[in-house]
């Protein structure tokens, strides 16, 4: 008998999954990645508001040429790539200073619970470096050799910075885990 | 410290995808179709022939995708659409006026308006997701970051020769409200309907002040380039009048300025000294900062990127600035400035001190200045190549 995994809430089969990939539709693609991606650079960045412009304007770049990336293999790893090259990117630091200028003028929603500020603070005390293999590797679920692809880095180096993320991230969420226990 | 990161780890993160998920708000494909057309046009406008050349091809790609079996509902393109084409037969009476009960004529009461769950066009494209559009009940007021009526109007928007419902809507997540204009109407069966958005904020102004209906089929609103709020006083803003006309289809601009003129720019310049660090654990930085004209800028903000380095604010320099702000949340880290106005041809020296916070070190930084306008948005800079100044560190 043949077995499937059941997708994921957060990550739907490929939208292309049954059909030729031509096929595949920009709206059910969007749809099906937008979260998961927002996810990952919220994670990265600490800030969702942040997070979701940087996947919008990502998805906007794949729009503009959509019938030629519809046609990759993995759709899916373009989007993604420029995402989180917009997150370093000069676009990135202009639209972070405006957010700051701004925020004073915004109101905010309920806040995040506490795990979530959590892990977001013990991930913002990684070097970018090890930060993103980890949220990479965590949250998108990347194997080595797909984030050794997506950023242009041997497999090794992405095992060396994952193995020192993760080990500081281990040690300074315990610390905030036994802070909150002990506040 | 935990004898298996992995589960560790892996539960941390679980559970953070599981409550971040639900948070998550697309602001939709429409959205992106909306931004692309919009940078399509913004390319246009430049006139280049280049321009039009490249986006010609991708433009019959949009066609194929739009031709998708769903069609945008109503209100939630950046273009003004319609639910239902504006229909003679929805006005059986010809002297339908406002004392016709609740006829089919398009003339809406306030109170009937707010009960009524609507579909509203979009917003402008940053608004937060407080915004709404879909199942929307009106507050009395835009006083919220939630849809609300801030006035209403009736007349001949569409030029059929009945009336119809005009409402300025705004949605204020802060101080200014994100607002537009939104024609209403009454079907066949008196059910109230979005017939189109006129217009909106975030395309070019950010204040819609009133509007009138002189002629019929035609709306004349006005706008102001920028939407005073807090110490930015109405005087400030740039007034105009333009009209707008339903075409069958849409509602689009068929007279006055569709415009506001560039402000001229000028150019803001930035040099930064080295950063070396004392056995106490602190240093400063001289940064000199002038706008070599030709114009004043409303505002100049200031940052200085320090890559990785544990360091924070410190001393008394910062004073000297409207606001400052240590910026750690997205890297680089960065401390922050807002120098406020300078006029054409003035030069101002600022020393900032600052300390370390930890170990971690990068050995080089940037000084970056940049001009922002009267409600603190990004402004052009006539030569962007001395904006930034980068230094040593030694940590």
């Amino acid at each position: 008998m043949h077995l499937s995994t059941p997708p994921r809430l957060d990550e739907p089969p490929p939208p292309g999954a049954g059909r030729k990939s031509t096929e595949v539709d920009f709206d059910a693609f969007y749809q099906a990645h937008y979260r998961a991606m927002t996810t990952q650079l919220c994670a990265y960045t600490g800030d969702l508001g942040h997070a979701q412009d940087l996947v919008q304007e990502a998805f906007c770049r794949a729009f503009t040429r959509w019938q030629k990336i519809v046609r990759y293999e993995d759709p899916v790893a373009w989007v993604r790539k420029v995402a989180w090259n917009l997150a370093t990117s000069r676009w990135r630091r202009v639209r972070t200073a405006q957010r700051f200028l701004r925020k004073q003028r915004e109101e905010h929603v309920p806040g995040p619970s506490p795990d979530r500020v959590a892990l977001e603070a013990a991930l913002a005390l990684l070097p970018p470096n090890q930060r993103r293999v980890v949220v990479l590797y965590h949250l998108a679920d990347m194997p080595i050799s797909e984030i050794s692809r997506q950023e242009g880095i041997p497999e090794g180096t992405v095992k060396s910075w994952l193995h020192r993320g993760r080990t500081a991230l281990a040690v300074h969420l315990s610390e905030r885990t036994e802070e909150n226990r002990r506040a | 410290m935990p004898n298996d990161d992995d589960t560790f780890l892996n539960s941390h993160f679980a559970a953070y995808r599981n409550e971040l998920i639900a948070d998550v708000t697309p602001a939709g494909t429409d959205a992106v179709r909306m931004t692309v057309r919009r940078r399509r046009r913004v390319a246009v406008t430049a006139g280049t022939a280049l321009a039009i050349a490249l986006i010609a091809g991708p433009a019959a790609g949009f066609a194929a995708l739009s031709r998708g079996p769903a069609p945008p509902a109503p209100g939630t393109t950046s273009e003004p659409t319609i639910s239902a084409s504006p229909s003679p037969s929805a006005s059986p009476s010809p002297s339908a006026s406002a004392t016709t009960p609740a006829g089919p004529d398009g003339r809406i009461t306030k109170a009937d308006l707010l009960k009524a769950k609507l579909t509203l066009p979009a917003w402008q494209s940053d608004a937060p997701s407080g915004c709404v559009t879909k199942d929307v009940r009106l507050d009395a007021e835009a006083k919220t970051g939630r849809p609300g009526l801030m006035s209403l109007t009736y007349g001949d928007a569409d030029g059929d020769g009945t009336q119809e419902t005009i409402a300025i809507l705004g949605c204020r997540p802060g101080e200014a409200a994100m607002q537009q204009v939104v024609v209403f109407d009454r079907d066949a069966a008196g059910k109230i309907h979005t017939f189109g958005q006129v217009v909106r904020t975030g395309i070019g102004f950010d204040w819609i002040i009133t509007l009138k209906i002189d002629t019929p089929g035609s709306i004349q609103v006005q706008v102001g380039d920028i939407q005073p709020c807090c110490d930015t006083p109405a005087s400030a803003a740039r007034k105009q009048w333009r009209t707008y006309t339903w075409n069958g289809d849409k509602f689009r601009q068929s007279g006055g300025p569709t415009v506001f003129p560039d402000k001229p720019l000028t150019d803001l310049r930035v040099t930064a000294t080295d950063v070396v660090f004392g056995a106490d654990g602190k240093a400063s930085i001289k940064v000199t900062v002038r706008n070599a004209g030709p114009v004043d800028a409303e505002n100049v903000f200031l940052w200085l990127e320090m890559g990785d380095s544990d360091v924070d604010l410190d001393g008394a320099g910062w004073s000297a600035c409207k606001e400052s702000n240590l910026n750690k949340e997205h890297p680089p880290i960065t401390l922050e400035c807002l120098v406020g106005p300078m006029r054409a041809g003035e030069t101002k020296t600022l020393t900032l001190g600052m300390k370390k916070t930890g170990t971690t070190a990068t050995a080089s930084g940037t000084a970056r200045v940049m001009r922002l306008n009267i409600n603190r948005d990004p402004s052009g800079d006539l030569k962007e190549s001395d904006n930034g100044d980068a230094f040593k560190v030694t940590f």
